[in-house]
């Protein structure tokens, strides 16, 4: 059949797509940052011929370059559940409050015991919490609005006030004690990562993608109606709950690490939808490699803007953001214009 | 193949919907089920679908009690086209029609085999949606999408087809075609087909059976000719109708609403007082 046989090449030529341009970022990012070392020195540092200071910054930026990217691949594919699981194409992580309550527990946990920066796990553990618990009180607050597309809408966003205010007055204090400036928790940064988050972080997105690819039929029933699902054999409320979950988990695991990085997870879903189609065996895996280069990009961007700014170090969020408030307005027009 | 459904008793927030339903369906015969709005038709749709559970009775597929089939063995016997599909997120209608595969797929397949694809192109060239299975399903006509909602269902290949309006928003002609098709897959496939309709006319002229509902109650249950009566019709609605004959068939038209012999709140037939 024609439709189902353009459906896959475009699949696969998108995945070759983006993984060259995984790659090619990658190789960018390792050549961009303020120490000014560029990727000339790559071939040496392989062969072992380089100084010291050459490797240990190539190093430094090879494991913010696998942060940035897995975080994005992972807010990404969260987005995707998001709107899937809400049937609402404006839903995303950072929309539904579910990155503002994550930052929330987070800055609450590290103002009782600052020394937990160091031990991310237990932080990890906590944003996946405080992540659940936002996504339940914005879809419990919808509920009682009425529980169409908009109320979903404005929930998650007076969920996202509240946690963000909370999270401002929790952070003031935890710049406090442990000297970190809170502005990169707040809107994001992979400068503060350390090599060992990345097993963490590998982990979970694996898992959030062995997860998203299991239960990615039943979404694509899902999408049509809890009883259209349901006939087709399907249990909706399990399906909910585990992409709900997924998503918490991993929003939950990006907070902990880089703090709030806004709008990858609204933008990929789209370009996702716009390149292999609405059916989930394609547009997850798509959305993960879509927010993984996009995020990796807005960082060196980042890191090209801070080179030369007398400021320091940008906030990724700023990046993604610039990008995503015009992204929502274009997914607005598109959709209230129907 | 047989359903019969047996004291059936559904609540909604312990308002009764269904009350004693007793019905049978048989393979291979359309059954309409006619009554005003709430009278339970799609609650007895969504019962025979299992998406309501049955406060009381039951429900037999040839004698075996559908509380005991799993979800995915029964989505491969039943099928409900359901008219209110969520839109929201775009997606193709060959992404909503090959859904319909997905009870005859192992869990763990990730694509579409041959013999899928060639289901959906059949179905969707009988029902004239081939041309249009890559566009987006919030482009179609209200026309177009009842005929599409109706290729998912019968992708499915079920043995029981429960349709839910689907003359709705289509045309004189789609009318027609769509319920001619119905009837032609119900016959040439031995399906058990239960049809929700308003259209009168349409019920007499395409069922084997009708199932007059009202306050959830099963009426009359009969061939056309004996339940699209007028004594049983005008209390039923509470409408006065006139009998006319056209081609040898008789059909009921409106003419006025009943004031004198039936006790009638809008919306909430009480039934005849006289």
């Amino acid at each position: 059949m024609h439709v189902y046989r353009v459906q896959i090449r475009r699949f696969f030529a998108s995945t070759i797509t983006l993984s060259l341009a995984s790659l090619a970022t990658f190789l960018v990012s390792l050549g961009v940052g303020p120490a000014g070392f560029s990727l000339r020195w790559l071939p040496e540092v392989v062969s072992g011929g380089t100084p010291r200071e050459v490797q240990v910054v190539l190093y430094l930026r090879l494991v913010r370059a696998v942060v940035s990217y897995a975080t994005g691949a992972v807010l990404g594919l969260s987005g995707a559940l998001m709107q899937s699981v809400t049937r609402n194409p404006l839903a995303d992580p950072f929309i539904l409050g579910l990155s503002s309550s994550a930052l929330a527990v987070v800055s609450a946990a590290l103002v009782v015991h600052p020394g937990l920066l160091a031990v991310r796990y237990y932080l990890m553990v906590l944003a996946f919490a405080g992540a659940l618990l936002g996504y339940t009180l914005t879809v419990a607050l919808s509920r009682l609005a009425g529980g169409g597309s908009a109320s979903l809408v404005l929930s998650g966003i007076a969920v996202s006030a509240f946690f963000s205010g909370v999270s401002h007055i929790l952070l003031y204090a935890v710049q406090k004690a442990t000297g970190m400036p809170y502005v990169l928790l707040l809107a994001g940064s992979a400068s503060s990562a350390l090599a060992r988050d990345i097993p963490y972080l590998l982990a979970s997105a694996s898992l959030c993608l062995a997860i998203s690819l299991a239960i990615s039929k039943g979404l694509n029933a899902y999408l049509y109606g809890d009883e259209y699902s349901q006939q087709l054999g399907f249990n909706p409320r399990l399906l909910s709950l585990a992409a709900s979950a997924t998503a918490s988990l991993g929003t939950g695991v990006t907070i902990a690490v880089t703090g709030i990085v806004g709008f990858v997870g609204l933008a990929s879903p789209h370009i996702s939808r716009f390149l292999v189609g609405s059916d989930h065996r394609f547009l997850l895996p798509t959305s993960f490699l879509v927010g993984g280069v996009v995020t990796l990009v807005a960082d060196v961007v980042v890191r090209l803007i801070s080179m030369g700014s007398p400021y320091g170090e940008l906030p990724l969020g700023t990046v993604t953001s610039s990008i995503g408030g015009p992204f929502i307005a274009y997914v607005l027009l598109r959709w209230f214009r129907k | 193949m047989r359903i019969r459904v047996e004291g059936v008793e559904v609540e909604y927030d312990s308002t009764p919907a269904l009350r004693e339903v007793t019905v049978e369906f048989e393979a291979g015969k359309v059954t309409c089920v006619i009554g005003p709005n709430g009278a339970g038709k799609t609650t007895l749709l969504k019962t025979l679908a299992r998406l309501v559970t049955p406060s009381r009775g039951a429900i037999y597929i040839d004698g075996k009690d559908y509380k005991y089939y799993k979800p995915r063995e029964l989505a491969k016997l039943v099928a409900y086209v359901d008219p209110h599909i969520h839109r929201s997120i775009p997606s193709t209608v060959f992404e909503f029609i090959a859904t319909g595969r997905y009870p005859h797929q192992d869990l763990l397949r990730a694509g579409y085999s041959e013999e899928d694809l060639l289901v959906v192109e059949r179905v969707s060239k009988e029902l004239g949606v081939h041309n249009l299975l890559g566009r987006k399903l919030d482009q179609l006509s209200s026309g177009e999408l009842q005929r599409v909602l109706i290729a998912r269902a019968l992708v499915q290949e079920p043995r029981v087809l429960l349709l839910d309006e689907p003359s709705a928003h289509l045309d004189l002609r789609y009318k027609l075609e769509v319920l001619d098709i119905v009837r032609r897959v119900t016959t040439r496939f031995g399906k058990v087909t239960v049809v929700a309709l308003h259209d009168l006319y349409l019920a007499s002229l395409y069922s084997d059976l009708v199932v007059l509902l009202w306050n959830g109650r099963v009426v009359a249950v009969g061939r056309p000719d004996e339940v699209l009566r007028k004594d049983l019709i005008e209390p039923v609605y509470g409408v006065v109708v006139e009998e006319v004959i056209v081609g040898g068939r008789s059909i009921l038209i409106p003419v006025d609403l009943a004031r004198s012999s039936y006790s009638y709140e809008i919306g909430v037939p009480t039934g005849p007082t006289s």
